[in-house]
């Protein structure tokens, strides 16, 4: 069977395509999947089990480099994976997060962990959510596959507040004042 | 009430006897883990298998 | 005919607590120090005032020279009970200003909740919160925890069958001193610290891959939580951020030290180990705990949570322990927890509300009291069964032979049941507020109990009543009801008193 020009030019130009949305990494090419919510993965839990999901969020907390050959870290889906309280953010609950473990060489070179006056890297994972998974003694978990960087990290500033530091200031100092007055008085006595 | 001297403690007679006797109380303080945990999962079997 | 408290009683409180509060000022030189190596400018200068404020009053208190530094019974209650109130209203500066709570209310809700080892929180954007914040927040519970023991064994008639009646118990002393009490906990602290963050350090480190640094500040962190059945956590996501059994297994060793009683570490380390385990009240915390552990796992397997043995296995033990040690640390997100119905909500509200051992960081009823309570009862069937004349023994090992005096037993029944009060109130408050039955009872019990395990009433959302009504439980709970009716005493005597 002789395949039509057209349609073989077609099937390169796609299989191009796709290479290079492969071959480009950290962009959301295409990215059009549609994500799990991680606040309603959790309410409905055991009915995700075994499915693949994508999931949106911040990369907080810590990097976890096991000698098994995978990284464990948190992947937060809430309002602070965006704008954390710390860099004017508004207050919305607590954080709503999952673990999340994927191959070591899909964490490699990852901006830093969101933290303290650092707002982690923003990202898709594709992968299969296993809750109370048998091979891991009952933990759930996203078991991650793939990952697109949606935003990099970036650190946040936060000076201090002045007002409060001379309050305190002024406060140690009447303290110690009160201290030495009182310490005269006893060794006078 | 006085915060209690650090140093003072250090200065122990019979250290290798309190080291022993200090590092006992951490292995019964794991034993007793271990040992709950143990009947805790012949507890599990027994409701699985039943369950 | 009700005497008022003279001038003299209000300045030997007074001087107390000036004291107190600058021992306060004074650890919280640690937080501030932390501040400053990691050049958190913004948490320093709210530390520098919490400090501040904190050694002005304390200075104050002690400008109130009484004759006799001598604290008697009474004055100590009442010491105890506002230390609960001052501490956590100035200590949760910090938390007010770094903007991560809703109000000031909630702040002071996580004070409380720190301080009396709880571990409820209401802390909002944890996992960006600044290190040396999230050390204050830790380092509360070991204040607090270290602190109530050494309250409990000064004034609490050392721990042994904590009565209403003071004079009742205060047969012995299990060291000679006041001093020596509190300088044999703060070894005991010290060196389970030692070990401690230096075992889960290592663990982070080598199993969980966690660079030095990281690991040392989180083994710290859970190590307070832990030894001091707290419950706070450095994450979001508690213990189930470490996805490890080996962390899990660590930090359980730490919550059975801390919900172990200060005689039994007492007994330990002396080498008398043939004595715990004759104690009753060990025979009555291995009791309850293997029941609560078996209702637990039933109720699990029925509802399929768990179908394989080792995540039952792993996952209930350590929940149950969790809950029974007071600690309230989780490896399951509280809407999972809110969905143990049945046995196994069953199993863990009555881990929570029994409690640890008595003179530990514990909550609860406390286990010698259930112990007590329990035999108590058993004494009663025994005498209706047994023929006329007869007498059923009352006597009981806890660290030798004792009575059980109808006193003893008659006080340790009436403490049970103000728990059982205090957790009907609590639940009864967020009833009303439209909560279901069942998690506004588990919630209500995680209060009262200090153990700090949530099913998610617990919210920046709560009304605000309700986050009162549980730090008011928490603080009743923590100091056993006798401190507050010692407080509640002390100032209906001031106004009605002649």
């Amino acid at each position: 069977m002789r395949l039509s020009e057209r349609s073989v030019i077609r099937s390169v130009v796609v299989m191009v395509a796709v290479l290079a949305a492969l071959a480009v990494p950290g962009r959301a090419f295409g990215a059009d999947a549609t994500t799990t919510p991680v606040a309603d993965l959790l309410e409905a839990a055991d009915d995700f089990d075994g499915a693949t999901i994508t999931v949106e969020g911040e990369l907080v907390g810590d990097y976890g480099f096991r000698d098994n050959g995978t990284m464990w870290t948190q992947l937060n889906d809430d309002s602070y994976a965006r704008k954390a309280i710390v860099d004017g953010g508004a207050r919305t609950g607590a954080n709503i997060g999952i673990g999340v473990r994927m191959p070591a060489e899909l964490g490699e070179g990852l901006d830093p962990v969101g933290g303290y006056r650092l707002e982690g890297p923003l990202v898709r994972l594709t992968g299969t959510w296993r809750y109370h998974d048998p091979d891991r003694a009952g933990e759930s978990y996203l078991d991650v596959v793939s990952m697109v960087v949606v935003e990099p990290g970036r650190r946040i500033q936060e000076g201090p507040d002045w007002t409060v530091l001379a309050i305190g200031a002024l406060l140690i100092g009447t303290a110690l004042l009160m201290r030495w007055r009182r310490r005269r008085s006893t060794a006078t006595e | 009430m006085r915060v209690p001297k650090i140093p003072a403690f250090l200065h122990r007679p019979d250290l290798r006897g309190d080291v022993t006797r200090v590092g006992l109380v951490f292995v019964y303080e794991t034993a007793i883990v271990v040992a709950l945990a143990v009947v805790a999962l012949a507890i599990a079997a027994i409701v699985l298998a039943v369950a | 005919m009700l005497l008022r408290p003279e001038r003299e009683d209000l300045r030997i409180v007074a001087f107390a607590l000036g004291r107190i509060l600058t021992i306060v000022a004074v650890a919280s030189l640690l937080p501030l120090a932390w501040a400053t190596l990691g050049r958190e400018w913004h948490p320093f200068a709210s530390f520098l005032m919490m400090i501040g404020l904190f050694a002005v009053l304390g200075q104050f208190g002690m400008l109130f020279r009484p004759k006799t530094e001598r604290l008697d019974w009474s004055h100590g209650m009442v010491v105890v009970a506002l230390t609960w109130i001052i501490v956590p209203a100035i200590g949760s500066i910090p938390f007010v200003f770094s903007g991560h709570y809703g109000s000031p209310l909630d702040a002071m809700f996580d004070t409380v909740s720190g301080l009396t080892t709880t571990g409820l929180a209401l802390v909002q954007d944890l996992d960006h919160l600044a290190p040396s914040l999230n050390f204050w927040r830790h380092l509360l519970h070991f204040l607090g925890g270290q602190g109530i023991v050494i309250a409990a064994l000064v004034l609490f008639a050392g721990g042994g069958g904590l009565t209403l009646y003071y004079g009742e118990a205060r047969d012995e002393r299990i060291l000679p001193s006041v001093r020596s009490t509190a300088r044999f906990i703060w070894s005991v602290a010290i060196l389970h610290l030692v070990a401690g963050v230096l075992v889960l350090g290592v663990i982070g480190h080598q199993f969980l891959g966690f660079d030095w640094k990281r690991a040392f500040f989180h083994s710290l962190m859970i190590f307070f939580a832990a030894f001091d059945t707290g419950g706070f956590s450095p994450q979001s996501t508690s213990l189930g951020y470490y996805h490890s059994y080996v962390f899990e297994f660590a930090t359980m060793v730490l919550m059975v030290a801390g919900a172990m009683s200060f005689g039994t570490h007492f007994a330990l380390w002396r080498g008398s180990h043939g004595a715990v385990f004759k104690n009753l009240e060990t025979r009555t915390i291995t009791t309850t705990f293997l029941i609560t552990v078996g209702l637990t796992f039933v109720g699990l397997a029925v509802t399929g949570a768990f179908g394989r043995i080792a995540g039952l296995t792993r996952q209930g033990f350590f929940q149950v322990l969790s809950a029974h040690s007071g600690t309230g640390f989780s490896t399951v997100p509280s809407v999972e927890l809110a969905s143990w119905s049945g046995l196994a909500f069953g199993g863990m509200a009555l881990a929570m509300g029994l409690g640890g051992m008595a003179s530990s960081t514990a909550g609860g009823i406390k286990s010698l009291r259930v112990g007590l309570a329990a035999k108590a009862i058993a004494t009663q069937v025994k005498q209706l069964l047994l023929p006329e004349g007869a007498v059923a023994s009352t006597r009981y090992f806890q660290f030798g032979r004792k009575r059980l005096t109808p006193e003893l037993a008659q006080s340790a029944m009436t403490v049970a049941l103000l728990y059982v009060v205090l957790f009907l109130i609590g639940a009864g408050v967020a009833i009303a507020y439209g909560y279901g039955l069942q998690e506004a009872l588990f919630e209500s019990i995680s209060a009262g109990a200090s153990v700090g395990l949530s099913v998610g009433v617990t919210d920046p959302t709560m009304p605000a009543l309700l986050k009162l009504t549980y730090m008011f439980q928490m603080w009743v709970g923590r100091l056993e009801f006798v401190a507050v009716f010692a407080l509640l005493g002390f100032a209906y005597a001031w106004i009605r008193g002649k």
